[in-house]
């Protein structure tokens, strides 16, 4: 068994026991979620005060993003979800291998959420709908369309950034899968990255429809 | 067992050198460096309002052009705010004292507390850059359309306020954490220090709203670059949104500023008036209220920035019930003082000081808050001289006398007396000889930053100028004092305060590298002095 | 180290429960699109505002959508103390204050002095560019 290899993880010196250290890491990450909401749903509430603004330029713009695509994505984010928390299961039953699989898994996925953000990127600079003066796109009544543009462009840019952090993360535990064994006791790492790919979903299910659905 | 021998070092002379600085997670360390850079930034904030205080001596230009006058009081303003007073008392004194008062070996994440600290000297660095990057103007307040101009320096001090941001949500995070899991056997929730619970308030508010300083930073950022027309009036956009974004923050930053001092004082006033303090529970709690109220309330700082009336008259109203909480702890400590065997030694003077300049901070704040008043008063002197009551006259004052409080806990010596209190006199009386005036001055209607004034103000300012002076004079006394304290021998005892809370009582002087030699019992509440000797 | 071993961390993992939460949310995310692509606006009732009554369906769907991730994927569902909670609860209540009030503001400018403009009503430059290029061929 590669087990053999592997260390068993040691509580940190400055806690008593294995309980308080993952109470405590537990707590910390809720917090750190917590202020990522807080940040995302303050963009949010910026983006919600734009509609209230320039409803016409909403209007107007929304036909400009695919629904497909975004639906496409919506599918990509919560895959993602699901097989970390496999992860995270199969870290408990000390399955390494399986462990690794659904992190490769979750990783494709993340890459697929950002070809299609590409291609959708692409499409926008094609016809010109982008942020302030780069703005021209053809065809808009409304005076502020670039508005939205730039807000699409921020909100969705700052989303992939934690696509890319939630990557950084999978990697991480892919590292630690090769150094350290999971078990019932510990499989910390592989549970907070799929916390935090929960967050990042969670963030998708607010915006995707804010951005393609309502304006 | 090596590791068990340098267990039982005190914590300064576990290992030496440099790297071993650099590289500790040990908070009482952290907290040393944190204290080191905030008094350097403390100091060079306070030679900017000097610079321009003495500008101001007459009504037109003395020494410095217009540019260079709004210059200095934006990065009076920025270093001020976001290098000292917000990091300030939970970066160096929390950071060495909350594990020690609740008996914790470290903070919970010890590696993330150093991220912050280095976060903390980036974004310093970056305010450096911006003061080489050219004249950064906007205040600190970063209102738009103003600060979307494309000026570099701006920028660079934007950047700087988000990093800063950062290392202040970890700091919170960490605080939160550690008072939650890592308290000792017997420190029940009653029986932690206010300082504590002072802190748990304050990391609450910087866990939660300093994540919308930080979405505000960036998209002032995004717009300055790409013009995205959320906040530029030009593009479409709303400058007053940013405002709200701004001070969703900003003003329970100002509760960030302010709480934990409030936790000092009470450390101070209970200590030297060996009494139980009053209302302990009140006190307690009344953190917590203002950091709910806190939430509720940032619409007061655009009465006249053009928010419907109905927004208006909601958050006037709400502003008035953060009276409540601050009332309680004044008058609490007031109680507390009552009949207490009160020790003048020189902390206490500190923390009676900030219980008279937060009286006048607290009560000019609920004249701001009425409607009617504040258009005549808004972006006058008058609120000048408000937030510099509470965030020098409260927080600062509080800050310096919790490092004579716990000087020699850090360093294992002890100031000369005499010297600590002729400084404390000299900043008492400095510090109002300078705010008192730009009341009056204020509430007459002289406009703040601007830097031609009327020459019917001018006597103001010249008392003003002339308090400064004396400030700094003490200031500097009360610096050279404690670091002529380090040539001396270790000389503190264990509890020279005749302190009840666990770092006096429990921990040596300095502590060990884990702080205690083995995990305090706690049996007795913080402030429970009546008992001893019984 | 001792009163640490009946301790378990977190919760154990249920396979069966993980894939109903992934079926639940993947038919909530076809329903949100649903009432997305549903013409719900053009029915003949005039004493309703369907487009308002389509954001609403939208939002439920969405805020649904949440509490399943943070109940399940987030395990917010097997927590043992209710502070993990308490703190995704109070994420929600500070955004909700700050939405409203901010809603207060530019909801209600004018709303009591009509000599206050509704909203700062500026025009874009940008725009205004494009339109003068598309003119300026024409002489
Ligand atoms: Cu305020």
């Amino acid at each position: 068994m590669a087990s053999t290899t592997l260390q068993e993880h040691e509580v940190a010196h400055h806690f008593d026991d294995l309980e308080q250290e993952f109470e405590s890491q537990k707590f910390g990450m809720w917090l750190f979620m917590a202020s990522e909401i807080m940040m995302f749903g303050a963009l949010l509430v910026g983006g919600l005060f734009l509609l209230y603004l320039h409803p016409d330029a909403f209007a107007e713009s929304r036909p400009h993003l695919d629904w497909r695509l975004g639906a496409l994505n919506t599918f990509f984010l919560l895959t993602g979800g699901f097989t970390m928390a496999r992860a995270a299961g199969f870290a408990q039953q000390r399955e390494q291998g399986k462990v690794r699989t659904n992190l490769i898994l979750s990783l494709l996925l993340a890459c697929g959420f950002l070809v299609v953000k590409t291609i959708e990127y692409k499409a926008k600079f094609h016809h010109g709908l982008l942020p302030g003066h780069a703005f021209h796109g053809e065809g808009f009544t409304s005076l502020h369309a670039h508005i939205f543009f730039g807000y699409y462009f921020v909100a969705t840019g700052l989303h992939a950034l934690h696509v890319l952090i939630g990557m950084g993360l999978m990697i991480w535990c892919l590292k630690v899968s090769k150094r350290v064994q999971f078990t019932r006791d510990y499989y910390t790492p592989v549970e907070f990255a799929g916390m935090y790919w929960a967050l990042v979903d969670l963030v998708w299910v607010f915006l995707f429809p804010l951005l393609y659905l309502v304006g | 067992m090596t590791a068990h021998v340098h267990d039982n070092i005190n914590y300064l002379k576990t290992s030496k050198g440099l790297k071993s600085w650099l590289t500790t997670v040990d908070h009482k360390r952290i907290g040393l460096m944190y204290l080191a850079s905030i008094l350097v930034f403390f100091i060079t904030g306070g030679l900017y309002a000097l610079l321009f205080r003495l500008e101001l001596w007459t009504p037109n230009k003395d020494f410095l052009s217009v540019d260079q006058y709004n210059n200095f009081f934006t990065m009076h303003g920025v270093i001020m705010v976001f290098l000292v007073v917000v990091p300030g008392i939970p970066g160096a004194l929390g950071n060495f004292v909350l594990p020690l008062q609740i008996g914790a070996k470290d903070l919970a994440f010890p590696k993330l507390n150093l991220t912050s600290l280095y976060l903390y000297w980036l974004g310093a660095i970056l305010a450096v850059i911006s003061l080489l990057a050219g004249h950064a103007d906007s205040g600190w307040t970063f209102y738009a359309p103003y600060s979307l101009s494309k000026n570099p320096a701006v920028m660079w001090m934007l950047t700087a306020a988000f990093l800063l941001g950062f290392s202040s949500i970890l700091t919170g995070l960490n605080f939160i954490v550690t008072i939650h899991k890592m308290r000792a056997p017997g420190m029940t929730w009653f029986r932690m220090p206010l300082f504590i619970w002072a802190l748990y308030a304050t990391a609450i508010m910087q866990v939660f709203a300093t994540p919308v300083l930080g979405i505000t930073l960036i998209l002032m950022l995004v717009e300055n670059f790409f013009h995205i027309g959320i906040f530029d009036p030009a593009l479409g956009g709303d400058p007053i949104l940013m405002q709200h974004f701004f001070w969703f923050y900003s003003h329970p930053a100002v509760y960030i500023i302010v709480v934990p001092a409030f936790g000092i004082a009470s450390e101070l006033i209970a200590t030297f008036s060996k009494k139980e303090i009053f209302g302990y529970k009140f006190i307690a709690f009344s953190s917590v209220a203002i950091t709910v109220i806190g939430f509720l309330v940032w619409g007061h700082h655009m009465f006249v920035a053009g928010q419907s009336e109905v927004a208006d008259t909601i958050f006037s109203f709400l502003t008035f019930f953060t009276a409540i909480p601050s009332a309680i702890k004044v008058f609490n400590w007031t109680t507390t003082l009552y009949k207490g065997s009160i020790e003048l030694r020189t902390p206490m003077l500190y923390g009676l000081q900030v219980l008279f300049n937060f009286t006048i901070g607290g009560l000019t704040g609920i004249i701001l808050a009425i409607l009617s008043v504040d258009i005549h008063l808004h972006d006058t002197y008058f609120v000048v001289s408000h937030f510099h009551y509470v965030a020098m006259g409260t927080t600062m004052i509080a800050f310096i006398g919790g490092i004579h409080y716990w000087w020699p806990k850090m360093t294992g010596r002890m100031y000369n007396e005499v010297v600590g209190k002729f400084a404390s006199l000299l900043v008492f009386v400095g510090f109002n000889t300078v705010f008192f005036p730009q009341l009056i001055m204020g509430s007459q209607g002289s406009p703040r930053r601007y830097y031609h004034y009327l020459p019917d103000f001018q006597i103001f300012h010249q008392i003003s100028t002339i308090g400064i002076i004396i400030l700094a004079v003490g200031l500097f006394t009360a610096l050279i004092n404690l670091l002529m304290s380090l040539r001396r021998a270790p000389d503190a005892p264990q509890n020279p305060w005749g302190a009840r809370t666990l770092e006096w009582e429990f921990a040596e002087t300095p502590p060990v590298l884990f702080n205690f030699k083995e995990t305090p019992v706690v049996t007795h509440g913080p402030y429970e002095f009546a008992k001893e000797g019984a | 180290m001792e009163h640490g071993h009946d301790y378990q961390p977190g919760h154990t993992y249920n396979f069966q429960i993980l894939g109903r939460v992934y079926a639940g949310l993947l038919v909530l995310a076809a329903l949100m699109i649903g009432f997305f692509l549903m013409p719900i606006e053009r029915l003949p009732i005039d004493w309703l505002d369907l487009h308002l009554i389509k954001r609403l369906l939208i939002l439920a769907d969405a805020i649904t959508m949440v509490g399943i991730i943070a109940g399940f994927l987030m395990g917010l569902k097997y927590e043992k103390t209710k502070l993990n909670a308490v703190i995704f609860l109070s994420n929600f209540a500070f955004l909700t204050i700050f939405l409203l009030f901010v809603m207060a503001d530019i909801g209600m400018r004018g709303a009591m002095d009509p000599s206050f403009t509704k909203q700062l009503n500026w025009k874009s430059p940008v725009t205004e560019e494009n339109n003068k290029m598309q003119e300026a061929p024409a002489p």
